[in-house]
């Protein structure tokens, strides 16, 4: 499987391909909550900012029904077509995608983001200490 | 993407070509609309005005909302009756078309068409749009009602009977789904037996409710709309995306999950209990969905819609 080079975001790579080595699973987006890329692992015939937009619109979505029907804040979302699997979960940041093939078992793929969005937070948590302790110019 | 829990009143739905009260004062929705200027309430609003003869300020509305929504299969549909009243049928009928290009399932959307056809005497045209219409809202009496015309009027002038199109495989399927009231019930209540799950219920492609409930802050019949518009944004995404045709949406929130599945012919949405395994209730789902179309294709075998020659 041919991957596009990541963009630099540490932590956030590691723990994008861990989530794509997982079976079933072709590509993880890292999305903000206005659908733009943040971090991504794609094979080479993707489109990042596509998948990207998805992320923003499913997880959205998701967030809003959930809200109408008072079951509180979105874990995961799992929409089924005939010719993927999409599974979204929240970040602090927005959202992290998993675009799997239709039959991907859920369970696994769902543990999985799990591990992958607490070591996301973690990278979040720490790039956002690396700039507020850098010293002032 | 704006306001998920509104309901479209009934008779905004069904609402005929000719003019009649409004469901609401022009006012209150300014009010509305002032507040959430991206709310999709401004097709209920252009309907509102349009059924007044307010149509300047119907078309005004519906396009500034469309501007905002492009998407919004239902507020295309409202343009198109808009562009009808104004005598500008071509406009009209690329509105419905549009609607129906975003929501193939859009009842309204065929029987407008529908009608238009009708005028022009395509009347082959005009039902095979009835016979869709009838397929996603079976209850929709108004399309009913003019297939039953247009047959009257083709036998009584001597032609053959109207003979449907061929269809394509999947709506043939759809198409045997003159299901009742009582077996949607039935459908819900093999549902309803699984354990974990705490409310479910049948809404047809308008949003109405067909069975069953799935209370919501804005009151029981909200959730029949919110299933309807869960499915519909869900789909219309993936069609965007050529991602493929949506089968189900599964979401797990901190205080339960939802399961929505897509049928042809109307939307089952499913509220498990907190407890509940996220595979919880897979199997009652399918069966139930098996079920109604065992009882799909018993009404086709016994020659549901078939036209004779």
């Amino acid at each position: 499987m041919d991957y596009l080079p990541p963009p630099e975001r540490p932590g956030f790579d590691e723990a994008l391909e861990t989530l794509t080595e997982t079976p079933g699973v072709r590509a993880a987006v890292v999305a903000a909550e206005d659908g733009l890329p943040i971090a991504m692992r794609l094979q080479s015939d993707q489109d990042g900012e596509m998948w990207a937009a998805v992320a923003s619109s499913m997880g959205r979505l998701a967030q809003r029904v959930l809200k109408r029907l008072a079951r509180g804040s979105l874990e995961v979302g799992v929409f089924d077509t005939d010719r993927y699997r999409f599974l979204v979960c929240p970040l602090r940041v927005g959202f992290l995608l998993a675009v799997c093939e239709p039959q991907a078992n859920v369970g696994l793929v769902t543990l999985e983001m799990q591990a992958a969005a607490t070591a996301l937070e973690t990278a979040t948590e720490a790039m956002a200490d690396g700039a507020r302790i850098a010293p002032a110019e | 993407m704006g306001d998920l829990g509104a309901v479209e009143n009934q008779e905004f739905r069904t609402g005929g070509r000719r003019q009649r009260g409004g469901p609401r004062e022009p006012k209150s929705y300014y009010r509305l609309l002032g507040r959430d200027p991206s709310s999709l309430r401004f097709a209920e609003f252009a309907e509102c005005c349009r059924s007044r003869g307010q149509l300047s300020e119907a078309a005004t509305l519906c396009a500034r909302g469309l501007m905002r929504h492009p998407n919004y299969a239902t507020g295309h549909v409202v343009m198109g009756e808009i562009y009808y009243d104004q005598q500008l049928p071509d406009r009209a009928q690329g509105e419905w078309m549009e609607a129906l290009r975003l929501d193939p399932h859009h009842p309204r959307a065929h029987f407008r068409l529908a009608e238009l056809y009708a005028e022009r005497g395509e009347t082959r045209k005009a039902a095979a749009e009835l016979e869709a219409a009838l397929v996603f809202n079976p209850s929709f009496g108004e399309a009913r009602a003019l297939l039953a015309k247009i047959e009257t009027r083709s036998e009584a002038a001597g032609e053959r009977k109207v003979q449907l199109e061929a269809a394509p495989q999947d709506r043939a399927q759809e198409r045997s789904a003159g299901l009742t009231t009582s077996q949607f019930n039935e459908l819900l209540a093999a549902v309803q037996t699984c354990e974990f799950v705490e409310n479910a219920l049948l809404a047809n492609p308008d949003g109405l409710m067909l069975a069953g409930n799935l209370p919501t802050a804005a009151g029981p019949e909200a959730g029949a709309a919110l299933a309807v518009e869960l499915a519909r944004e869900a789909r219309e995404l993936l069609n965007r995306l050529g991602a493929g045709k949506l089968k189900s949406v599964l979401i797990r929130g901190r205080d339960g999950s939802l399961r929505c599945v897509a049928l042809p012919y109307a939307t089952l949405i499913a509220a498990l209990k907190p407890e509940a395994p996220l595979g919880g209730a897979d199997a009652e789902i399918e069966e139930a969905v098996a079920s109604v179309r065992r009882l799909a294709q018993g009404e086709e075998e016994r020659g549901g819609l078939s036209a004779a020659a």
